[in-house]
Parts: structure tokens; sequence; C-alpha cells
């Protein structure tokens, strides 16, 4: 192609984009030069950059001509791939750095049939990690295999064996050892010192901030010594536990041992023994004894194995545990336990002071300081039996104040969970900071000067559910309906794009449910004969009966009679990637509805503060679905907080006057229901809760599809069982979305 | 010639103590149930045990227990009975559900969200105090006798809000919730209906909560028992325990290309 065809290709691609000539010129310029074959190749990767962003399109293509020799077609698609992956996560300096080193290795062929990539396997893997850990984790691509406890961070690529599903079962095993050391507690409690909780409860130990490894005169010897003892007892774990993957791995494992390089020095061949031996699960070499059982015994074989190691000649290096994986990440791990720590200990307090609040009968006893602290003295949380989650033992544990127990509920029972695992026992300074927050030390807000909504004609006013006094707080909220102003961008035809294929699915199977037919029976007209009733009817003759008359099969098309309103999070928390999800999951799902004919409406919601509830209509139910509608879907964007009470409680008004058979509220979040004044944790949870359990009342489904990193223990309480879905995934929900509705409604 | 027709009650006793360990208090609450002629109402995911217990409930009773499995085309006349025609004679055929009643067995309508609603309102007058069953063609009001019990059963998991209960049904029943059985229970469910050693149950259970937790992660439901046993009773006819597993468990869940590598996965590093 010449520089003018290659310049009207490009216009095509980035159309309805005008990109200025003079920008892109001496890129085109160079892709001149390239074979015609090349040029396409090239050419091919715009439409998939360009919408991501036109520095990088730039770049690429730059880039491209210069790599151009070196890829097939379905190189040039694995390294822009790539590419867009490190934009996506670094950002244009990472994505420039990676194309100017890009590792030919990485995109050849020959890696593609015996690699394996992370990214490929992500679902897999991260659905493989959920079912061995019991809990969700992500995976995330990083340098060295390490985990925080809440991420497993994996090197993106593995072409350590000559095959791609050894590299795949290599993965699996670093999943599954990092597992290990999560639940066997090697990042947990024990890594700490434990010392004397002061506050004296029952002389339990509870971990301090330090690390126990830091008093070690070589703080890397005692790392690598902790590390490769925790292994060692991991392993051993896992061989019980899955013996399949170990049987499968422990060729690979001997592998990696046999290329691994000759070291010199007694003290780096005993560990390097040891390794070995921890790698293998085999118990390690005479003189060490045996790996420990239990965490609370590790700083005591770290210890003796320390000693060994001192004592031994030569030099020490440290060791390289196996390819990409070095020493523990302490560091993260302590963060994200302190962290962790923090935020059950906070919500822990919040729960009990409210609960305690709400148990005080008189009101001497809420506010004097001196009466806390006696009640504090006599108060404690008795905790008998088993704190298994699947204890069928519900009285196990209780609260005790002056000899009266109060049955604590099942959200602080699972926090006191959590918090044992953690902390190895609840501290008596959580129970006594519960009871100040009881006694009226938290701003309850009720003063606050408000800013903002002017209260005028157009504000409608809602209720608000006070858990704590049980009732509601009349005319609590007011609520303002705005319309969303449309903006013109390409996102509607770029995503209608992007999603062509799956579309094309969704549209097939929507039209299906609009065009279900059956065959009724018993008709008094119909299509056929209906042998069951003729016969029926014969009978009744005979009996001297009057027969039936309806004696036909009908096909008939069932009529829908479904109405649905979605209610959009646009709280400044869904910035960024889950934002642009949602909006395609809605123009997805618009398309869909469409095919069937069901009654919709889309409104979005947000604002600050009780007097500001702000409902934005994008489309109102009877509204055709149009430019005007899909210009507004592409406006969507975050705004304040999240309050969800008041939005529900207008769309159940809204339903009011909707004399469907079905009437459908569904709901889009990414988490808790949160305002910048005191509507936080158990207060929102609770009036959420409240507003849903009104809208059941009126005869309204609420169904709430939750985008989160995590699934919440409190999403069950807060939308019953079987009433939410839960993606961990944001790039899923176009596909969860649409399913969703399909299934609620088929 | 008439028996052909008429389903004799006696098939439907049971005579064998059919294999089944509580869960919790469930069989305490449905005989009391039975003591005070309530109906009851059994929901929980698929293949967790509802209907064992019911079978295992007539057993104890010592009544004959009807099952209809229902469906969205069950007319009335399904459940309550027909004139046929013999010879030019038109003969009165029971329904199930008139047949536990006129023997004082119990009745049980599986997955009843499955049927039509018009059609399950003949159990209205069945269901409450009256107890009675009218036979419109016939022109007869069946009352039940004390011994005559009606349990329903649905599953409230993902289901189709177009096909929930009705109060009005929901409402006339004791109701019991069944869940997967505990862990130590269910592997010994596992052991002795799949016929394999403790270990081996041991590990298709550790499976089984292995996909309940993708519960949110795409699986509508997780393994339940019942895929478990099945997988148990293939390995125990020689099937390779892997195969047995992808063949009875993993390809029952999903299609999903996705998950069934990951649940492979999870089999491969148990066996």
């Amino acid at each position: 192609m010449h520089y003018h065809e290659i310049k009207d290709y490009f216009s095509e691609q980035v159309f309805p984009a005008h990109p200025n000539e003079w920008e892109y010129e001496d890129v085109l310029r160079n892709i001149e030069k390239l074979e015609e074959a090349q040029q396409f190749t090239l050419l091919q990767a715009v439409p998939a950059v360009w919408p991501v962003s036109q520095s990088l399109c730039h770049s690429v293509l730059e880039e491209g001509v210069r790599h151009a020799g070196d890829f097939t077609s379905q190189d040039l698609a694995e390294w822009l791939r790539q590419v867009l992956f490190h934009y996506e996560t670094g950002g244009l300096v990472s994505a420039r750095a990676f194309m100017e080193q890009a590792d030919p290795n990485s995109v050849s062929a020959e890696f593609k049939e015996t690699g394996a990539m992370l990214a490929d396997q992500l679902p897999r893997l991260t659905a493989f990690a959920k079912g061995i850990s019991g809990f969700e984790l992500r995976l995330q691509q990083a340098e060295q295999i390490y985990t925080d406890t809440e991420t497993i961070y994996l090197p993106e690529k593995m072409a350590l064996f000559s095959d791609s599903n050894l590299n795949l079962l290599f993965y699996k095993l670093l999943i599954t050892l990092q597992c290990g050391f999560i639940s066997l507690g090697t990042l947990g409690r024990y890594l700490f010192y434990q010392q004397q909780d002061h506050s004296g409860n029952n002389g339990q130990q509870q971990p301090d901030g330090r690390i126990f490894l830091e008093t070690y005169a070589d703080q890397r010897l005692a790392l690598d010594i902790y590390q490769l003892v925790e292994l060692g007892r991991t392993t051993m774990f896992l061989k019980q536990q899955y013996p399949g993957l170990l049987r499968r791995t422990t060729p690979l494992i001997a592998e990696l041992l046999r290329t691994r390089p000759e070291k010199n020095g007694e003290k780096n061949i005993l560990l390097e023994r040891c390794l070995a031996s921890a790698l293998l699960a085999q118990a390690p070499a005479p003189g060490i004894g045996l790996f420990p059982a239990t965490a609370e015994e590790t700083p005591g074989a770290v210890a003796t194995f320390y000693r060994l190691i001192e004592q031994t000649d030569g030099d020490y290096e440290p060791l390289c545990f196996l390819p990409f994986m070095d020493a523990f990440n302490l560091g993260e791990a302590k963060q994200v336990f302190e962290n962790r720590v923090a935020d059950t200990r906070k919500r822990f307090e919040t729960s009990l002071g409210d609960l305690l609040s709400g148990c005080k009968t008189s009101p001497d006893e809420t506010s004097a300081a001196a009466d806390n602290s006696e009640s504090v003295d006599s108060a404690r949380i008795q905790l008998n039996g088993s704190t298994d989650k699947n204890s069928s033992d519900e009285h196990s544990q209780q609260l005790v104040i002056d000899n009266t127990s109060i049955q604590l509920p099942d959200t602080i029972r699972d926090l006191i969970r959590a918090i044992q695992n953690d902390l190895g026992s609840l501290p008596r300074s959580y129970v006594s900071a519960a009871f100040g927050i009881s006694g009226g030390g938290r701003n309850s807000g009720e003063g606050e000067q408000e800013s903002g909504c002017l209260i005028d004609d157009q504000c409608a006013h809602y209720d608000e559910w006070d858990y704590r006094r049980q009732g509601y707080r009349k005319d609590w909220c007011s609520l303002r309906e705005r319309k969303l102003l449309g903006v013109q961008s390409d996102f509607v035809p770029l995503t209608l794009k992007k999603y062509r294929g799956q579309l094309k699915k969704i549209k097939r199977q929507f039209e299906l449910m609009h065009t279900q037919e059956r065959f009724a029976r018993r008709r008094r007209s119909g299509d056929d004969i209906d042998l069951d009733a003729l016969i029926d009817s014969l009978g009744d003759q005979c009996a001297g009966l009057p027969p039936s008359e309806n004696l036909f099969i009908q096909l008939i098309r069932d009529q829908r009679s479904i109405t649905t309103l979605f209610l959009v999070d646009m709280s400044n928390s869904t910035e960024g990637w889950i934002g642009t999800s949602i909006k395609e999951a809605l123009l997805l799902l618009c398309e869909a509805i469409e095919m069937v004919g069901d009654d919709y409406g889309i409104y979005g919601f947000s604002g600050m503060r009780r007097m500001r509830s702000e409902i934005y209509s994008i489309k109102e139910l009877k509204e055709r679905y149009d430019d005007q509608v899909k210009s507004r879907l592409a406006a969507i964007g975050p705004k304040e907080y999240t309050r969800m009470g008041p939005p529900i409680r207008h769309m159940i008004n809204y339903f009011r006057n909707i004399d469907t058979r079905t009437r459908l509220l569904i709901i889009l979040s990414d988490g808790k229901p949160e305002d910048y004044d005191d509507y936080k944790h158990e207060y929102a949870i609770e009036d959420t809760r409240k507003a849903l359990a009104e809208a059941r009342g009126e005869g309204i489904q609420p169904y709430c599809i939750t985008i989160d990193k995590e699934a919440h223990d409190y999403l069950e309480h807060l939308f019953g069982r079987g009433n939410y879905t839960f993606v961990p995934n944001v790039e899923l929900l176009p596909a969860r979305l649409t399913e969703v509705y399909r299934l609620l409604t088929r | 010639m008439e028996k052909l027709y008429q389903q004799r009650i006696e098939e439907h006793r049971i005579t064998e103590e059919p294999f089944y360990l509580p869960q919790a208090n469930e069989v305490e609450v449905a005989l009391a149930a039975y003591g005070n002629q309530l109906p009851i109402l059994l929901k929980g995911p698929t293949g967790c045990g509802k209907t064992r217990f019911m079978q295992y409930l007539a057993w104890k009773l010592e009544r004959p227990l009807i099952t209809v499995s229902c469906h969205d085309d069950l007319s009335t006349s399904d459940l309550i009975g027909r004139y046929l025609v013999k010879k030019n004679e038109a003969v009165w055929v029971d329904g199930p559900l008139t047949l536990a009643v006129r023997h004082g067995a119990i009745c049980y309508l599986d997955e009843i969200v499955e049927a039509r609603k018009d059609t399950t309102v003949v159990i209205h007058p069945l269901g409450d105090d009256r107890r009675q069953l009218p036979i419109e063609k016939l022109g007869e009001i069946l009352t039940a006798p004390p011994t005559f019990m009606l349990g329903v059963s649905y599953n409230p998991g993902y289901q189709s809000v177009v096909k929930d209960l009705k109060a009005s049904t929901r409402q006339r029943f004791v109701s019991l919730a069944f869940d997967y059985p505990q862990t130590a229970l269910e592997e010994q469910i596992v052991q002795k209906e799949g016929g394999v050693d403790s270990e081996l149950a041991a590990k298709l259970v550790k499976l089984a909560l292995m996909t309940r937790e993708l519960k949110d992660s795409g699986l509508a439901e997780g393994a339940s028992t019942r895929l478990l046993i099945q997988a148990a009773l293939l390995h125990r006819s020689g099937i390779a325990i892997e195969n047995a597993c992808r063949a009875g468990i993993i390809e029952s869940l999903t299609d999903d290309p996705q998950l069934i590598a990951a649940i492979k996965d999870m089999t491969e590093a148990l066996f």
C-alpha cells in the first residue's frame, strides 16, 4: 500500500475521530516501507489500541514497525495484549518501556507452544485458588512470587518446563503453596512477638507489632530459615491434603533441584539440602529435627536451626527458593495483617457498641462515664465451646453484663472469630472501647449542619430506618430527581463493536425468551386435538357428567408481564474500570431487553448527606431506547456517595403506579452503602436492608449485583440469600448482568 | 383389567429402612407435624437429601409414599383422577393425590414450583385445617384421615422470580430447611451410599466443599451430595477416580470451560 492508501485505511480504523494528519504522518510513512502483509498486520492493531489511548497507539505503530520483521500476526496479537496489559497496570511509561525491551522469546511461537501465560489462565487459576483456599484471593502479575495474604503475586509467564501443561501445573503448585502459607498462618499472628495481653485477658498472649525475626543478628539468614521451616511445614501439610498435586509436581521439583547451581561452603550445602527436603515434603537432614507441625512451634524450630547454621563453617549466601521465589515479603504481609486487624477492630467495636446501646433500657445508664467503667468491669464476653463456623452450638458465645447474658448476633460472632484467628483471643480493650461507643461517645450526626439541598417542591422526602431505635426517622432524607445530560462520544459504537460477538449470542438468547411458545392444553379451540382431554371428556360423558368442551391444544405465545427498574450506583468509588464496565453492561442489557420488549427504566443514584440524595434518570420507563438514551448511558459517571435507602424508596414509589405481574428492581453497586455523614457500617446496612424489605412488602423483587474484590459476609444479610450475585471480576459484568436478567425473568 | 388403570397403594409402601442420617432435628419436627396433621415443605439445594428424607419419614411412619414430580404440564386431573372408558363404561381412576388421601398415605409433590400455579391451588383445602379434597367430577369431598400427610419440596436457590412459590401456598406448611450435611456427616453418607472407604469419601467431600466455594464465581450451585455418591459409585465400578469425578461431578455442574478446568485442577490436586 502506498502512503495515501495507508492513510485512508488508518482514518477508517479510527473513525469517527479525526486525528491531525501531521501527528501520524511520520509513523504512516514508516509503515509504507513494510511489506504489504506486514502493513495490514500492524494496522489491524489500531482499532484495539486507539480507544484505549491515542498516544499509546502512536507508540505501538512506531515500535510495531521496528518489530515488524519478527512478528507473525499471531505474535502481534500476543505482543499487543502484553502492551495493553502494561499500559493498564503501569501507564504509558510502563508500556513504552515494555515495547522497547520486548523479549522476543515471550512472543515467539515457540513460547506459545510450551510456555504458560498467567493472563491466559487467570480465570481458571483464580477459581482454583478460591477452591483451594476457601476464600477470595486475587492473582496478580509481578516479578516475584509471594503473597500478602490477600493477593498472590505470580510471574507473567512460565516457561521453565518443556511442556505448557507442566508450566501450568507449576503455576498451580505455586498457588497452592501460597494458599498453604496463608491458611497455615505463616504470614499471620505467629510472625510477631507474642506478648501478654496487659488488660489481663485470662493470661492470653497477643501478637505485638514486631516481627520475631528482628532479634536475630543475621536477619536475612533468619528469614531464609523461617521460610525454609515454613515451606517444609506447608509441603508436609499439602502432601496430606493434596496428594495428587504433590505426586504430579514432585518430578518438576526434582528437575528444578537437579539444575540448581552447586553450592560452596558447608552452611550453604546444609541449607540447600534442607531446601530439597522441604520442597519434596521429606523429613529434613539428620540433626535438624522435623519440620514443625504447627505455627506455634515454628519460632522454636527457627531458633534451633539458626544455631545449627551458626555453628556450621563457611560463608552464607542468601537462598533462592525457587525460580522467581526469593524470600517472603513480610513487610506487605504485615501491612495487610495490621490493616485487617484494625478494620476488624473498628467493625467489632462499632457493632458491639451499637448492640449495647440497643440493650440499655434506662436512660441513666447511657451517659455517665463512671457507669461505663463499672459496666466494663462487670461485662465480659463469654466464649464457650467451639467458635467453628459450622458449629451448631449457637449459645457458645454470649455477652454477659452484670450476670445477664445477651445473645450475640451472627455478625459479631463472625467478627470475634476473625479476631481470634488473627490475635488468638479477643482483647479486653476492644470490649471496653465498645462500651465507650455505646455511652454516646460517637457523633450521632443528628444536629449536623446540612448544606446543599433547598427544600422545595421537587424534593421527595423519605423516612430512614434507624436500627438503634428500631424505628424510622421521619422525612429524614430529601431526594431530588435530575436528568442526566447526554454526552456525544464514541462510547456506544465502540462498545457495540467490542462486544459484537457476545452481543449476537445474547440477542439470540433474548429473542428466544420473547418468542417463547408453548402448547396449552385443554383449550376451547386450537391447532390440534388434545387426546388426553378428549379421553377425559369421553369418560365423563360415559359417567353421565357434562363433558368438557376444552378439547384442543393451542400453540400460544406467553405474554411477558415484567417491569424492571435498574438502579445504578454512581458513587465516586465506581470511578475507573468499574464505571466503564457498568456502562458497557447497561448498554448490552438495553440491546438485549429491546429484543424481548419488557418495560424497563434505568436510574443512577448518588448524593451527599441526607438532604441531598439524587436520582439521575437515564432511561424513563416508557421512554424509547434511542440516541438520547444512549448518550445518557455514555454520560454515566462517578458522582458522590452511596446512600442507598432513599433511591430504593423512590423506586418503590415508581412501582406503585405499575401493575405488571412481575416487578423487578435490580441494583448495581460496587460495595457497601455509605454516605459522608454517619450513614455507614451497620446503620447504612440496616437502613438499606429495611428499604429492600419495604420493596418486597410492595410485591417488588429486589436483586442486587455487587461488583467488589471480595464477597463480604454482610451481603447475604443485606440482600437475603439468593437475592444477590457477586461479581469479583469487573470484566465479567457485561456478560453476568444480561445472564442474571435472563435467568430472573425466564 | 382394572388393575391396569388403578395403581395399588401397596406398591408405594417402603419396606426396607432407607439410609438417612439426620442433619439436625428435622425428623422430630416432621414427626411432630405429622402428629398434628400439618403438611410439610422441604426446601434446600438440589441433591441434599430432601427426597430421601421423605422416604425415611414414610418408612418410619409406616405409611405408603406417593411421589409426584411436578412439571408445567401437570393438570389438576393428573393429581386428582379422571374417568376412563372401558367397554363403553366409564371407570373412575384415582390420581396420586386422591389415592394418598383415600388410604391415608403420604403424598410428596417434588419441585412444586415447576407446576403451574393454578394446578397447585388444589392442595389448598388439603393443606389447612379442613384437610379436604373436593373431587368435582365425583361430586365427592374426601376428608383426609389423620394418617394422611402432604409434603412438598422446592429449591430456593437460583430461581426465576417468575417461578416463586405463592405466599398462599407457602403459608400452609411447616417448613424444614435443608442444606448440604456437615462435613463429617456428609463423609459418612458418601461412604455408606457410594460404598467407598472413608479416605476417598473425605476427599470427595473436600472436592464438593471446594466447588461450593465457587458458587459466587459462576457456578449456580456447588456439587451436591448426590453427585458425590454418583462419582463414588462410578469409581467402585472400576472407573479411575479422576474420570469418575469428571463424569460424575464436574461435567454435571457446568459447561463453562474455565470452571471445568479449574475444578479438574482441584480434583487432580486431591487425588
